[in-house]
């Protein structure tokens, strides 16, 4: 067979399949390594467009208040600037509102409970609700000239007094702050126990009623937000520092009115961190793009701290009013929750209120026979709410360990006594929070304390503890556990309740010289996604690591996917099919049974092991795609494809949805 | 220097030495170093977490020492040497002894602040303090990373002092 020879035939570097390991510290593979170590990385500030303008946002200086009059004049007139749009002059092209002009940004009607969301245009027309809210933009040749001009707009506001506490927002005199609510209450929802309690409480050696309080904090990575925006030719792209590149495509083209076929996302290569506050849609990302789509021009946004920390996303910002029951060796017998949630304005996707229900609707490591959970999700004048590090868990699991200690002090037992005779120890566990959905399948809760306290050196520390308070220093050492959910991955109720693709998808393309490219609409923040799906693909498919190039975060190359660590996973599914594509040509080509458990791949090498044939990937490659007329009748000269994992989903959703549900809105 | 006042922006020559090379420009007045190094010169190495002088990442060596190029003004660094991270780490292709620490140790994870704990872990070694976590902890107090946490950066640190020239 004529295969053209070549330099590039991978050597015998990187892991083989099956062998990850790695001898020689300098060959360690990393491909997010180089760049990032000698400051070429690519960020979206680090996006230059011919022609590129800049944007500055002015910025709600109250939190509450009537718009009464917008007045551009001076700003518009003022040196280098190109455009000043408000709430009003976006209207007139973008009458619908937000967020249901895209199912990607509210929950869908088949959510359990209705989302009760605000409704917004992507810059206000008569009322601000939060300080920091967005009010109008200006594009300018440079950000110093768009922010001079930005603070000549002048703005009549009639202030109102803010409502910035939840528990007033809910109650009857709660001034109502939306138009289109009927109250202040986003979401209601009661989870867990649905049998009623009887005497349990009553009836307890140790009932405890206890009020927890998280405060509103935030985990903004070093990197804020940023957006470039290019229209040309009637398309439109954008770069984003977006976790989930797909959702925002989808979102962008609903709002925009513009066929997603013309709508490419791409997040760079390289995001400074996302801690899911760069997984909504900020309304910002929408005005950037229509700005692009008015001046002809590419625009950017880069955010500045002091905008990031003033317009969010926040989180936490929880009041947990407990009733626990206890018998008197410390086992937990019940417990009843109210649950107050601050989610600020609200006025972003349906994050807003999803955190909150994670936060009360996800089991605790311990065995509680009898809890259920009511919450309450308030709007306020704050910064909206969002997913943030650890996806709304934190003043939950904040509540419930407080609880412990103190009833471990009621009792005169230690913490750590309490926290034994409360973890889960037969597995797998089924809460009333959570039921069948979310059970803990397996673990040893019990070990990994023990661990945990062998390793820290409790006891001794204990020690040092009080000898570093005798000389005054506030030192001390607490417990806390957490169930993490695992990504919930082909699960219905992502699909129904938030509208998200719930499988992963990557594409997998062979190039006729054996190498690949891995392609995923993922969009990695310093998870080292680039190195792990290379490595994992490389195992799988006995393929040389430096061979594969991985691209992430965009939406042209890429499938719909979801994004997190699924896309990760999926690497080895579909590294697997891509092997018995690849398999399947070299057997014809070897004129040998297709039968993979008789070959072996590695390095880019495979070798059929009854009689020691061997082939490189470059020459199975080589002949599939370039000498298709080599392989049978009807064979599709690529070795590529979508790889996805969806068996879950669609087995579920087609048995508990009807058909008609899952399209419509 | 030359200014020219018709308009808010306006603007004034200098030459600024970066990495070795000097570059004959005219920059307004009120400009960052930070920005003209990312936007003029497409340095864009360093980053912009905070532009206030907190978070670090904006560090560059001005004559040898950190600086945070967010609070510098371009025009103020007439006559200076200013060097980057990218003078700092060789070759892209095959990172420097600080690079492989950083590797082995786990010492970043999305990069952001990287560029800004290179540059002054690159002073930390250049003075000799490789070897002294206290001191090296003391030197990293205005960087910060919000994702890696700084043992790892420290261990980085230490272990690359063993092979680097102190000067
Ligand atoms: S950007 Fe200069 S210190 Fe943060
Ligand atoms: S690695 Fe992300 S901020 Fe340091």
């Amino acid at each position: 067979m004529s295969v053209p020879a070549s330099a590039d035939i991978p050597q015998a570097v990187g892991p083989a399949r099956g062998d990850p390991a790695e001898s020689d510290e300098s060959s360690i593979y990393h491909s997010d390594g180089a760049a990032l170590l000698s400051g070429k990385g690519s960020y979206i500030a680090d996006v230059k467009l011919p022609g590129m303008l800049e944007i500055a946002f002015l910025r709600s200086p109250t939190a509450r208040a009537r718009i009464k009059s917008i007045s551009t004049q001076a700003a518009a007139a003022s040196e280098g600037v190109l455009y000043v749009a408000t709430g009003p002059d976006i209207l007139r092209s973008i009458p619908t509102a937000l967020p249901r002009a895209s199912m990607v940004l509210h929950a869908s009607e088949l959510a359990p409970e209705a989302y009760k969301l605000p409704s917004y245009h992507l810059l206000p027309i008569d009322a601000v609700h939060y300080d920091g809210e967005a009010i109008a933009a200006v594009v300018a040749k440079n950000r110093y000239l768009a922010e001079d001009a930005a603070d000549l707009i002048d703005i009549e506001f009639e202030e109102q007094r803010p409502v910035l506490d939840p528990e007033l927002s809910l109650s009857d005199g709660g001034e109502k702050l939306f138009d289109d609510m009927a109250g202040n209450m986003a979401l209601e929802g009661t989870y867990g126990s649905k049998e009623e309690p009887g005497s349990l409480f009553d009836d307890a050696p140790l009932r405890l009623r206890r009020r927890y309080r998280m405060n509103r904090s935030g985990n903004p990575p070093l990197e804020t937000l940023g957006v470039v925006a290019r229209f040309e030719n009637r398309r439109l792209t954008v770069w984003s520092t977006i976790q989930r590149p797909q959702m925002l495509r989808i979102a962008l083209a609903d709002i925009l009115s513009i066929p997603m076929s013309r709508v490419q996302v791409i997040a760079p290569q390289n995001i400074g961190g996302g801690f899911g506050w760069k997984s909504p849609m900020y309304r910002e990302t929408a005005v950037v793009a229509w700005l692009a789509m008015q001046v002809g021009k590419p625009v950017r946004w880069i955010e500045d701290r002091t905008e990031a920390l003033r317009k969010g996303i926040h989180a936490r910002d929880q009041i947990w009013d407990i009733d626990a029951a206890f018998d008197s060796t410390g086992k937990i017998l019940g417990m009843k929750c109210e649950v107050i949630a601050d989610v600020g304005s609200a006025l972003i996707d349906m994050f807003a209120v999803r955190a909150a229900r994670s936060s009360c609707s996800v089991p605790f490591p311990y065995d509680v026979p009898w809890i259920r959970t009511h919450l309450r999700c308030a709007v306020t004048n704050k910064a909206p709410v969002g997913y943030n590090r650890p996806a709304g868990r934190m003043p939950a699991v904040w509540a419930v360990e407080r609880l412990m200690d103190d009833a471990a002090r009621k009792l005169s037992i230690s913490p750590v006594q309490i926290r034994v005779a409360n973890l889960v120890r037969t597995f797998p566990y089924v809460s009333p929070l959570g039921g069948q959905r979310s059970m803990l399948n397996s673990s040893d809760y019990l070990g990994t304390l023990d661990k945990l306290l062998t390793m820290f050196r409790y006891e001794e520390r204990k020690g040092e503890v009080k000898q570093l308070r005798a000389t005054g220093r506030r030192v001390g050492i607490g417990l806390a556990t957490c169930v993490e959910t695992c990504r919930p991955l082909c699960s219905i109720g992502g699909v129904v309740s938030y509208n998200q693709p719930q499988y992963a998808s990557v594409v997998m393309r062979m190039y006729p010289d054996g190498s690949l490219s891995i392609m995923s609409g993922d969009a990695p923040q310093g998870q080292m996604r680039h190195t792990t799906m290379a490595k994992i693909t490389a195992m799988e498919l006995g393929a040389a690591v430096n061979m594969i190039e991985v691209y992430t975060g965009d939406t042209l190359l890429s499938p719909i996917t979801n994004s997190h660590t699924d896309v990760t996973s999926v690497c080895e599914i579909a590294a697997r099919r891509l092997r018995s594509k690849v398999i399947k040509v070299a057997s014809h080509l070897m004129s040998v049974p297709a039968d993979e458990n008789n070959f072996h791949s590695v390095n880019g090498v495979v070798t059929h092991l009854p009689d020691g044939k061997s082939m490189t990937f470059r020459e199975i490659a080589w002949t599939a795609m370039m000498r298709p007329f080599m392989l049978p009748e009807g064979s599709v000269p690529e070795l590529a494809g979508p790889f996805v994992n969806h068996a879950t989903t669609k087995r579920r959703t087609e048995r508990e949805f009807p058909r008609r549900m899952l399209w419509q809105q | 220097m030359t200014e020219n006042n018709n308009s808010k922006s306006r603007s004034v020559a200098v030459t600024l030495r970066v990495n070795g090379v000097s570059h004959e420009m005219s920059v307004d007045p009120r400009y960052a170093l930070a920005d003209v190094l990312r936007d003029e010169l497409s340095l864009t190495g360093l980053h912009l977490g905070c532009e206030q002088g907190v978070c670090g990442a904006c560090m560059v060596l001005i004559d040898g020492e950190p600086a945070l190029s967010c609070l510098t003004l371009a025009v103020e660094t007439q006559g200076t040497e200013i060097q980057t991270v990218e003078h700092l780490s060789s070759t892209a292709s095959e990172p420097g002894p600080l690079g492989k620490a950083f590797i082995k140790h786990c010492a970043f994870q999305c990069g952001f602040c990287t560029p800004g704990m290179l540059v002054m872990a690159h002073h930390i070694l250049d003075k000799g303090l490789g070897n002294d976590r206290d001191k090296i902890r003391e030197h990293l107090s205005g960087n910060i990373c919000r994702c890696t946490g700084y043992e790892p950066i420290i261990d980085a640190i230490v272990a690359a002092s063993a092979e680097w020239e102190v000067k």
